[in-house]
């Protein structure tokens, strides 16, 4: 068979436009997609660097009744991985952030300046703030270069409210003791942002607490655990679109259902250890992580009893202890437990261990029990006056929120099938009202609650699991979960998010307002 | 393609603007396909297939086109400028995964040379059919 000339030429032309120039750049994107998929941060030899503390913030001034702060959220290095400088962008250019300890009754007010080259947002988690403070999505600080009132962010209908350079947030510590934190939550770009190391802890304290015998000193510890991936040159690696974060939000296609990462920091450090006498210690766990749920054990177990012994949860101190023999957290959950070494020899390690992951991301981290002391503290069997929980039989309202993930192929996350718009309330509950909340989830999901606390009233219609006790602002759900809650909408008047707290979820619109009124 | 349905004559330049149009829309879908595959494979599949169908086109264009490429060409643009305006006027989070999306420049670019193609390629079906009914009543005369 002959071809002609003008037919090969046909042919040619239609082979180079139609199949060699689009398979070519599609090569582009799946290169970009491959490269994610295949890298693994640079080894660390795990439990060989000392558990770190975040510094504790002093007050630039206090009033009468009102402690003033300053902190800057600006770029840092450090050596996060050994003989390898990190880039984080932190509260004082720290990751965690410095810890603010408050005592509740004293108002506590921070001035936070922006010196990073994007707009920023400060979310003090748990807290019950008041609208103006309680870092909205929009309501944004704009860093140096940027217009007063440029949105900085596409796409979402109201702009927010916009300050330029530093903002004042305003915290009326009225509520009881609790571990809270505060982390940024910029519209669209949360996930990168706290990533790069915008979360802190926020401790608030009260004369209940401070009455208990409770481990206390060296022995109350805070464990802020994070996972991450590194590149190899020790930057921290996230599969944003856009890198800069300044123009398009969202990540790379495998990446929207979570950034899982393969190294564990506690306290911004890999696997460290902490040395310990033979005595009890108490451990403020907080799960800072993006995405990654963690069910937490010792190993080895201690002998005779379960080795964690649950004191608080995130709204502050449970009514009495509990025991469990391990922790399941997700993110944003906090966990106050005492762990009693006298049980175990001197001498002897322990891991603390992640029973949800897999390869390096197995380990948390190590104790080494090093010395003997004498026990100064007890746990109670009373530690808390009766929790005056919100009375589901009083609810003004029944809701239901089906949380429901993007596909892997890419794509938005939905509550109730609607993404999040600022101008578009889902909730007006009255101030001062009870409401009980239905939640059902399609995969794993933490939902969190701005502003209220709330109790966890059953998990798929039988009693709440063992990690659902105490007041809570973040629940976790599973793949399939049916949970219910009673929140009391009090405090303050105004419009508040809820949203799934796994933060790719989050920024991909797994968010709604609720509006009291 | 059937024998004697090609463009001829003075149908040329139509043809041959119609065939850089086609071009046109299969570059800026080139061009925005690395940042729609990364985020959304599923979008990012639909504007590969775009660009693969519009370089066919143009190039099919480019060497006298039939009756079937002229209806390939009319119903992939209505298909690529339906799809983009139905993304631009609703969301569809619950069943493709996304919300609205937003009218972007290059996109409206892209949409106005489509409509453009679709209206040139009405105009050369038009002209291939008128030339095939020519041909019919002179065969019919001859006969």
């Amino acid at each position: 068979m002959e071809i002609s000339r003008r037919r090969f030429m046909k042919m040619g032309l239609m082979g180079a436009a139609g199949l060699a120039l689009p398979l070519g750049t599609l090569s582009i994107p799946l290169s970009r997609l491959a490269a994610s998929a295949s890298l693994r941060s640079p080894s660390v030899e795990p439990f060989e660097v000392p558990l770190p503390i975040p510094p504790v913030l002093k007050p630039v001034r206090s009033g009468a009744d009102t402690d003033y702060y300053e902190m800057t959220q600006k770029a840092g290095r450090r050596e996060i991985l050994p003989g390898l400088k990190t880039e984080v962008w932190g509260y004082d250019g720290i990751f965690p952030g410095p810890t603010i300890e408050a005592w509740s009754g004293t108002n506590v007010e921070i001035r936070q300046w922006n010196e990073l080259p994007v707009p920023v947002a400060t979310h003090l988690h748990g807290r019950k703030t008041p609208p103006e403070s309680d870092g909205y999505p929009t309501d944004l600080i704009l860093p140096k270069g940027h217009e007063q009132g440029s949105s900085a962010h596409v796409g979402h209908g109201s702009a927010g409210e916009h300050v330029h350079l530093f903002k004042d947030y305003r915290y009326p510590n009225d509520q009881r003791a609790a571990t809270l934190w505060y982390h940024d939550h910029r519209m669209d770009f949360t996930g990168p942002q706290v990533y790069r190391g915008l979360a802190g802890l926020y401790l608030l304290r009260d004369e209940v607490e401070d009455s208990l015998p409770l481990p206390g000193g060296e022995k109350e510890v805070p464990l802020v655990i994070a996972d991450r991936t590194f590149n190899e040159d020790g930057s921290l690696y996230y599969p944003s679109i856009d890198p800069s974060l300044t123009e398009e939000p969202g990540t790379l296609a495998p990446a929207i259902n979570g950034m899982f990462g393969d190294t564990i920091l506690v306290n911004g450090t890999p696997w460290p250890y902490l040395e310990v006498s033979n005595t009890r210690y108490r451990f403020r766990i907080l799960n800072a992580s993006n995405a990654r749920f963690y069910d937490l054990a010792l190993d080895p177990p201690p002998p005779g009893g379960k080795p964690f012994v649950q004191i608080g949860s995130d709204g502050g101190l449970l009514e009495a202890p509990i025991s469990h023999e391990r922790i399941l957290t997700s993110p944003g959950e906090r966990f106050d437990v005492v762990v009693d070494f006298s049980r175990y020899r001197v001498g002897q390690e322990v891991t603390l261990k992640n029973l949800e992951g897999e390869g390096s991301t197995k380990d948390v981290m190590r104790f080494v029990v090093v010395r003997r002391e004498k026990e100064e503290s007890t746990i109670p069997e009373r530690l808390a006056p009766e929790l005056a929980f919100a009375d589901p039989d009083e609810a003004e309202a029944i809701r239901s929120f089906q949380f429901i993930a993007g596909g892997g192929w890419g794509g938005m996350s939905t509550i109730n099938f609607r993404v999040f718009d600022p101008d578009r309330v889902d909730a007006s509950p009255r101030l001062g009202s009870t409401e009980v909340w239905d939640f059902h989830s399609d995969q794993d999901h933490p939902i969190h609650l701005h502003l209220v606390h709330f109790k966890v009233i059953s998990r798929n219609g039988g009693r709440p699991a063992p990690w659902d006790v105490g007041w809570k602002d973040t629940v976790l759900m599973r793949a399939g979960d049916d949970v219910r809650i009673a929140a009391r909408f009090s405090g303050h008047r105004g419009k508040y998010v809820f949203h799934c707290h796994n933060l790719e979820h989050e920024d991909m619109m797994m968010m709604a307002n609720f509006e009291v009124v | 393609m059937g024998a004697g349905t090609k463009v001829a004559g003075g149908a040329g330049a139509k043809v041959r603007f119609a065939a850089a149009l086609a071009f046109a829309s299969q570059l800026i879908h080139l061009w925005v396909l690395p940042g729609a595959f990364v985020a959304r494979p599923l979008t990012g599949s639909f504007v590969f297939l775009a660009a693969v169908c519009q370089g066919l086109l143009a190039a099919s264009l480019l060497f006298g086109p039939g009756r079937w490429a002229v209806r390939f060409g009319l119903l992939l643009n209505a298909t690529i400028v339906l799809a983009w305006t139905a993304t631009r006027v609703a969301g569809f989070p619950a069943l493709f995964g996304f919300a609205r999306m937003p009218v972007e420049p290059v996109g409206l670019v892209a949409t106005v040379i489509e409509i453009a193609l679709l209206v040139l390629l009405l105009n050369i079906g038009h002209g291939l059919k008128a030339e095939r009914k020519g041909r019919r009543v002179r065969k019919e005369r001859t006969a």
